[in-house]
C-alpha cells in the first residue's frame, strides 16, 4: 500500500501547506475535522492570552451549581467557578501535552524508523527489538506506569505519552523507507557520493512524510485520550489548574447537582478526539490515493 | 510453519524478555522500596544496621542484575513473591483478578463484536445511504467518546436512577452467583464493547464493501441467490479474515485496557490490581501482573496470526 504511497506522481512535486488545505476542503470529513481542530486552537488560543469570560480558578461560593445560563454559558461547578472558562483553560492543557508529546515522539520515532528502515542490519534489529517491547504493552498500562514512576504533572504526563507513541511512528516512518531506498534517484544520489544524512532528509524523508503526517493527526486524538485518562485518575495535569479528565471524574458524583459539569467537558474530549479522527481521514484521503476505494 | 512457528516464538520471548527488563527497571527508578512498603513513614525511624538488615533479607542488597534474575527465575518456577501490604502471594491476587478481566474481557468482545459486525453490515449494504450515515455516525462517535466518558455517564444515570454505586467489596464471583456476577460485568462490558464495536464496524464495513465489488457476488445476485444470503454466506464468509483479526487484536488489548473501567466500576482485576500496587510500592505485586498482561497480550496476538493463516489458505506463514 505505501510502495505507492511514494510513487504516486503527485507526491513527488513539491506541496505546499495552503495547496493541502486547498485539497482537504474538497474532502468532506476533511473539512469537519479542520473546522474543529481549528476552533479549539483558536479557544486554546484564547485561554492563553487569559482571554476566558471568567478566570477558570476563582472560586465564588454565592454562585455554586449555577445552571447554564446568560452569565455562564455553561453553568458553575462545586466551587462556584464558571464551567465554560475551566473547559477552555482545560482544552488549552490538553493539546498543549498532545502537541509537544506527539512532536517528540513523531520527531525521535521518524528518525529512528528512517534510520532502521534505510540502513537496516544491525541498527533496524535492535530498533525493532525495543519497538517489539514497548508494543508489547497495552498503551494505557505503559502510560500509568511511567507517571507513577516520574511523578504526577503535566511534563511527566507528556514524557509518559511521548515513549507510548514513539514506537507507532517507527513503524510508520520504516516500512516506506524500505521501498525508497531501493528507487533510482536514491541510488544514484548515493553514487554521487551524497552524505548519510543528506540522502536521508533531503531525499528519503519528503517522500515517506505523507503516512507520517497523517499518522500525527491520528496520535494527536489518542494522546488527548491518553492525556484526559491519566487526569481522570489523578495522575496528570494536577488541581486546581483545570483539566478535562479530572473535570469528568469529579463530575461523577455531583452528577444529580448539575448535569453540565459532566456534559460540558466531556464534550470539550470528545468534539477533539472526533475532529482530529476526521482531519486525519480527511488527510489520508488527499495525501493517500490508493485509500481512496475505502470510502 | 514449523520455522515461523519457531522464529514467532523466540521473538515471542525475546519481546517478553525485554518487558520483564522494562518493568523491572521502571520500577527500581520509583522513590520507596519494599522495606518503605512494608513500614511505612516508621522506615524512617530504622537504624542503619537494621535498615541493612530488612535489605539483606528483601535481597535488595544485591547487584541489580543479580535481584533481575533471581526475580525472573522465581517467576518461572510459580513463585511470584508475596505482597507485602497484604501478606498474600502475589499468585493468589493475580490468581483471583485474572478470572475477573477475562471474563470482562470476553463479554465485551462478545457484545463489541456482534454489535459491530451487524452495524458494520448494515452500513456497507446501502453505501452512502441514510444507514451508512448512521452507521457511520456510529463508528465515529464509539472512537471518539472515551471510555471513562461512557463509564462516567453510565455511573452518573445509575446513581441518581437507582442510587446504584459500585463497590469491590460487594464483588461476587461467577460460580457463587453468575445471575449478581453478570449484572455487575455489564456496564463495564458495554462500556468497552462501544468503542470495539466503533472499530469493528469500520473493519467490517470497508472488508463487505471491498468484497461486494467481486465479480463472484454479482454472479450469485444473477442467479437468484437472496439477498439476504448473498449479504451473510458470501460476502461476510469472504470478509471474515480482517474483522477476525481486528477483534482478536482488540481482545488482546481489552486484557491490559479494562484498568479505567475496572477502577471506575469496582472490579477487582488485574488493572486495580497494577493500580493499588503502584499506589502502594508493591513492586512484586506490579512486576508480576504487568508480565501476566503483556505475556496474555503477546500470546492473543500470536494465536491472531495462526488463526489469520488458518482461515486465509492464501497466507503462508514465513
Amino acid at each position: 500500500m505505501t510502495v505507492d504511497v511514494v510513487e504516486s506522481p503527485q507526491l513527488m512535486e513539491r506541496t505546499s501547506v495552503w495547496d493541502l488545505v486547498r485539497r482537504m476542503w474538497r474532502s468532506p470529513s476533511g473539512v469537519v475535522g479542520l473546522v474543529i481542530v481549528g476552533s479549539l486552537l483558536l479557544i486554546s488560543v484564547l485561554a492563553l492570552l487569559g482571554l476566558t469570560p471568567h478566570p477558570p480558578i476563582q472560586a465564588d461560593s454565592t454562585s455554586r451549581f449555577l445552571p447554564p445560563g446568560p452569565d455562564h454559558w455553561f453553568g458553575t461547578d462545586q466551587f462556584g467557578r464558571d464551567v465554560t472558562s475551566r473547559v477552555m483553560q482545560g482544552v488549552l492543557v490538553s493539546m498543549r501535552v498532545a502537541i509537544v508529546a506527539v512532536a517528540i515522539s513523531a520527531f525521535v520515532g521518524s528518525i529512528a524508523g528512517i534510520t532502521a528502515g534505510f540502513f537496516g542490519g544491525w541498527p533496524d534489529r535492535i530498533i525493532g527489538r525495543i519497538t517489539d517491547t514497548l508494543f508489547a504493552f497495552p498503551a494505557i498500562l505503559l502510560a500509568l506506569t511511567i507517571v507513577a514512576v516520574l511523578g504526577r504533572g503535566w511534563v511527566n504526563t507528556v514524557i509518559a505519552i511521548a515513549i507510548v507513541y514513539t514506537p507507532i511512528f517507527v513503524r510508520v516512518a520504516r516500512g516506506p523507507v524500505l521501498s525508497v531506498r531501493e528507487l533510482d534517484y536514491v541510488k544514484s544520489g548515493r553514487v554521487l557520493g551524497y552524505s548519510p544524512p543528506r540522502l536521508l532528509f533531503r531525499h528519503v524523508l519528503p517522500n515517506v512524510s505523507a503516512p507520517i503526517i497523517v499518522q500525527i493527526a491520528l496520535a494527536l486524538s489518542w494522546a488527548i485520550l491518553t492525556e484526559s485518562s491519566l487526569s481522570f485518575l489523578g495522575l496528570g495535569t494536577q488541581p486546581p489548574e483545570p483539566s478535562l479528565g479530572l473535570m469528568v471524574s469529579e463530575a461523577r458524583t455531583l452528577f444529580a447537582r448539575g448535569w453540565w459539569l459532566m456534559v460540558a467537558p466531556a464534550s470539550a474530549i470528545v468534539l477533539a478526539v472526533v475532529g482530529l479522527n476526521l482531519l486525519g481521514d480527511g488527510l489520508r484521503d488527499v495525501l493517500d490515493p490508493t485509500d481512496s476505494h475505502r470510502r | 510453519m514449523k520455522r515461523y512457528l519457531l522464529r514467532r516464538s523466540v521473538g515471542a520471548l525475546l519481546t517478553l524478555l525485554g518487558v520483564a527488563l522494562l518493568v523491572f527497571l521502571l520500577l527500581r527508578v520509583l522513590p520507596g522500596d519494599e522495606i518503605t512498603a512494608r513500614y511505612g513513614i516508621e522506615s524512617g525511624a530504622l537504624t542503619p544496621d537494621q535498615r541493612a538488615a530488612l535489605e539483606r533479607y528483601y535481597g535488595l542488597d544485591d547487584p541489580l542484575v543479580a535481584q533481575f534474575f533471581n526475580w525472573l527465575g522465581s517467576v518461572l518456577s510459580g513463585n511470584f513473591g508475596v505482597s507485602v501490604t497484604s501478606g498474600r502471594p502475589v499468585s493468589h491476587l493475580i490468581a483471583n483478578a485474572l478470572p475477573v478481566t477475562i471474563e470482562l474481557a470476553v463479554l465485551s468482545t462478545l457484545i463489541g463484536s456482534v454489535l459491530g459486525v451487524a452495524i458494520g453490515v448494515m452500513a456497507a449494504s446501502r453505501p452512502h445511504g441514510l444507514r451508512d450515515t448512521v452507521g457511520q455516525s456510529f463508528g465515529l462517535l464509539g472512537l471518539g467518546v472515551p471510555n471513562f466518558v461512557l463509564a462516567s455517564a453510565i455511573i452518573a444515570v445509575l446513581s441518581v436512577r437507582f442510587g446504584y454505586f459500585p463497590s469491590a467489596a460487594q464483588y461476587v464471583d461467577l460460580w457463587d452467583d453468575p445471575v449478581v456476577n453478570l449484572q455487575q460485568h455489564l456496564y463495564p462490558a458495554i462500556t468497552l464493547g462501544v468503542s470495539l464495536a466503533a472499530t469493528t464496524m469500520r473493519t467490517t464495513r470497508s472488508a463487505y464493501l471491498e468484497v461486494s465489488s467481486q465479480d463472484f457476488v454479482r454472479t450469485a445476485q444473477g442467479k437468484g441467490v437472496p439477498p439476504r444470503r448473498v449479504r451473510w454466506r458470501h460476502i461476510l464468509h469472504n470478509a471474515s479474515i480482517p474483522i477476525v483479526t481486528i477483534v482478536g487484536i482488540q481482545f488482546g488489548y481489552l486484557l491490559g485496557g479494562t484498568i479505567i473501567v475496572e477502577e471506575i466500576f469496582a472490579l477487582p482485576g488485574m488493572g486495580r490490581l497494577v493500580l493499588t500496587g503502584l499506589a502502594q510500592r508493591e513492586f512484586a505485586v506490579v512486576q508480576s501482573s504487568v508480565l501476566v498482561v503483556a505475556a496474555m497480550f503477546v500470546m492473543v496476538n500470536f494465536a491472531v496470526d495462526l488463526i489469520y493463516a488458518r482461515l486465509d489458505p492464501r497466507v503462508r506463514l514465513s
